[in-house]
């Protein structure tokens, strides 16, 4: 990587650099280590044990490959800087995640915000339970010529499967500091920040050729193996550990059962059904909380501020923008606790291996199933998680297709229309619901297949993964990484989506027009109501006395109440008016014979319109223009909207309808901030463009055969 | 139409939504839109070259 592609790419990589206390660039006398290791080896839990959350992250300029950058707080050393580089086998494959520990190692590549150079020092993180298998990147490494320190971590888990390993032999061999250390406990971790402090050049050269390297390690694991009891880290017990064989015979044999074709499949059903009944269900309380505040916040900027056009730019805009963002937190955050915590056990790796079988002859590898399995809370985290498939190809597939995952910002729809096609019957309402998710897994799926075969043809390349032992997993490592992702995901769709609320909110409030006519009647009714010039039969039972004399004879009060109802009628009748009129309002107009093959009328149209920058505003939109109101939580409002009519009188809502919208929204691509996200990390906007275009065409060709369908089979 | 140009605050709130939408359009497209707006030619830029501050001249 040049610093001529650098600059180039530095373009796109705005917005995704994040910064977090105490970390910056980093000032004279500051160390910056290289965190490096295979995958696996514990590496970022050692990061997240050393730094906290005093981390930023970002990327490495010119490519998508994540970059953490932690502040290490030494006691009697210099500041630290660990850069956490991606796990690799080794520095000389054909990857991406090697070609970026490379080029950094070679001081040609640092993260974003980062002084360029080679790092002070390297820190390999190495798995005891797998010495000489981690020992061939060590030793590239030290042909590098650069201090470097081993760290061997998980020394507990290979105390109690019976390996023991001589540090001190191993750092002879090596010819550099050799640290034992626990991340997940935290033990070790004191000899190792200092070591990695007064880290030196290496005075061993292992050899170059790759043969040479593994007989390289090979010997060294047999020097350093069995020399004597290695010192034991405090807690760690050396006696009565069970046999090396006893814990891979507990790993295979959870493996007979995980990876098994059948019964892995069957756990793999129940443990993903669980963490999503977990997701929605624990979510909905955060959710309601979220909902609530950022309802108060806004009544509270109505009440402080006087009325007028910056009072609504804050209420409606800015601080719904906001809310229609932060509302999701807690579910993808609650799916990023999950899924580090699974990923942790080691089981992860395992339904990836699974996945594998399903996902391959759809050209995808297991490694998507993450990515796949993040969209389903939001697919711009599961777009950046495909960062990890190793294969061009496949990540591009796994990006285009990621969309039509059921994201949480499609429930509010699905809830509308399920709601409408299913009324008082809960459990065929369940079922759509279901059919919901269904269906967009398998467009995905189906989109893989043709996209592979057609733009994206090439040669499947076969899916290399290493099963981890099975272990605990630590809490504190997932909440570090939730809090991370979590960030990040505000960072990127917050701006966007407060963006496009903010240019909706404007195009949905002009132009200014008159008040309809109705509207202008009902005030005036309302104003003589409240003077008694006028009656209301609903008030009164009497059928003798005229309308005027029996006004002036009702209670005040009831004559001020049913004034106040009429006027909120008006207000509400206005402000459907003024949305449909609006320049939102005016697209919606326009467009509508593209969408009325689909049974749309104007109004569902100005509500897939107004949706297209984030489908999560299509429910709203509907709320405003049929009933005036934005409260579409409101089950009066949701059944007003359910009994909207057209300018024909007929209902907006039919059958036929509402299952051509449900397929719609099932499908089509509705999410600019998705798009921004798959332009950068696809690396450029014609992958974005073709996403856009195919969701849409398959959105509106099925949506298109389900109503067509429909009215053939005489079902409107 | 009718917009309300008499109003400071309309004017406020469409720079802010101005704002907001040239966020959204670099968003989409972080190198520019397509087809839009001036090319640069070659992607090259002339350097004169100097030795404390003073043009060095051509051979």
């Amino acid at each position: 990587m040049t610093q001529t592609e650098c600059d180039r790419c530095g373009e796109q990589g705005d917005g995704e650099l994040l910064t977090a206390a105490g970390v910056g660039a980093p000032a004279a006398g500051v160390m910056r280590i290289a965190l490096m290791g295979n995958p696996n080896t514990g590496k970022t839990t050692l990061f997240n044990r050393l730094c906290g959350l005093r981390h930023k992250t970002s990327n490495f300029p010119g490519t998508t490959q994540e970059a953490r950058v932690g502040s290490v707080r030494a006691e009697g050393s210099a500041p630290i800087h660990l850069i956490d580089l991606p796990g690799v086998y080794s520095l000389e494959l054909d990857q991406h995640e090697s070609a970026v520990c490379r080029e950094v190692l070679a001081g040609n590549l640092s993260p974003r915000g980062e002084a360029a150079g080679s790092p002070d020092a390297v820190c390999i993180v190495v798995d005891s339970t797998n010495l000489a298998r981690n020992l061939v990147l060590v030793g590239e490494v030290l042909a590098r010529r650069l201090p470097t320190v081993v760290a061997l971590n998980m020394v507990d888990l290979a105390q109690r499967a019976g390996i023991r390993i001589d540090p001190e032999e191993l750092s002879r061999q090596l010819g550099c500091g050799v640290f034992e250390c626990c991340a997940r406990s935290g033990e070790g971790l004191d000899p190792l920040v200092g070591g990695m402090g007064a880290g030196s050049i290496p005075n061993r050269t292992p050899p170059g050729t790759r043969e040479g390297l593994e007989s390289w390690a090979d010997e060294i694991f047999s020097l350093c193996i069995g020399h004597r009891h290695a010192p034991s880290i405090e807690g760690a017990s050396t006696q009565n550990t069970p046999s090396r064989s006893r814990l891979l015979g507990l790993t295979d044999r959870l493996d007979g059962v995980f990876t098994h074709p059948l019964m892995g499949m069957v756990v793999f059903l129940g443990i993903m059904a669980a963490m999503l009944f977990v997701i929605f269900k624990l979510a909905t309380y955060p959710m309601d909380w979220i909902d609530g505040i950022f309802a108060v916040l806004g009544g509270w900027v109505e009440q402080v501020l006087p009325a007028g056009i910056l009072r609504d730019l804050l209420s409606k805009g800015v601080v719904s923008g906001i809310g229609a963002t932060v509302i999701f937190v807690p579910q993808i955050a609650l799916m990023f606790l999950l899924i580090s915590l699974l990923e942790d056990t080691g089981y992860l790796a395992r339904a990836a291996f699974l996945m594998d079988r399903l996902l391959r002859p759809f050209g995808l590898p297991g490694h998507s199933f993450v990515p796949l399995l993040s969209s389903h809370a939001c697919a711009l985290p599961g777009i950046m998680a495909a960062r990890a498939i190793p294969d061009r190809r496949q990540r591009l597939l796994t990006i285009l297709v990621a969309p039509f995952m059921t994201c949480s910002a499609r429930l509010p729809v699905y809830v509308l229309v399920t709601t409408l096609l299913f009324k008082d019957r809960p459990g065929l309402a369940a079922i759509a619901f279901i059919g919901c998710y269904a269906l967009g897994v398998g467009a995905g799926l189906v989109s893989a297949l043709i996209l592979g075969g057609t733009v994206l043809k090439g040669q499947a390349r076969p899916m290399i993964l290493e099963l981890p032992t099975y272990k605990l997993p630590s809490f504190r490592t997932a909440l570090v990484t939730t809090w991370d992702r979590s960030i990040v995901f505000l960072k990127n769709a917050g701006t966007n989506i407060l963006a496009i609320s903010i240019v909706l909110w404007w195009l949905g409030s002009y132009p200014h027009v008159p008040p309809p006519e109705a509207a202008t009647q009902m005030r005036q009714m309302a104003a003589e109501m409240r003077d008694g010039r006028l009656a209301d039969s609903n008030i009164h039972d009497s059928a003798t006395a005229s309308p005027i004399e029996r006004s002036s004879t009702a209670p005040f009060a009831d004559r001020q109440d049913r004034a106040a109802e009429l006027e909120a009628k008006a207000d509400r009748l206005e402000a459907a008016h003024a949305k449909a009129s609006s320049f939102a309002g005016r697209m919606g107009r326009f467009v509508q014979p593209v969408f009325a093959p689909l049974g749309y009328d104007w109004q569902l149209t100005v509500g897939v319109v107004t949706s297209f920058a984030a489908r999560e505003v299509f429910v709203s939109t509907m709320a405003v223009i049929v009933t005036g109101t934005e409260d579409a939580e409101d089950e009066g409002v949701l059944a007003e909207v359910g009994g909207a009519l057209r300018d024909d009188g007929t209902a907006v809502f039919t059958t036929a309808t509402c299952w051509s919208l449900l397929v719609y929204y099932v499908l089509a691509m509705q999410c600019l901030p998705t798009l921004a996200v798959t332009a950068r990390e696809a690396g450029g906007m014609k992958w974005a463009m073709l996403q856009l275009v195919w969701m849409s065409v398959i959105a509106y060709a099925a949506a298109l055969l389900v109503y067509q369908g429909l009215a053939l089979m005489g079902i409107s | 139409m009718d917009l309300p140009v008499r109003d400071w605050q309309f004017w406020v709130a469409s720079a802010t939504a101005l704002v907001a939408l040239r966020y959204v359009v670099k968003m989409i497209f972080p190198s520019g839109i397509p087809f839009v707006g001036k090319r640069r030619k070659g992607g090259a830029t002339r350097a004169v070259l100097t030795v404390e501050r003073k043009p060095v001249e051509k051979p």
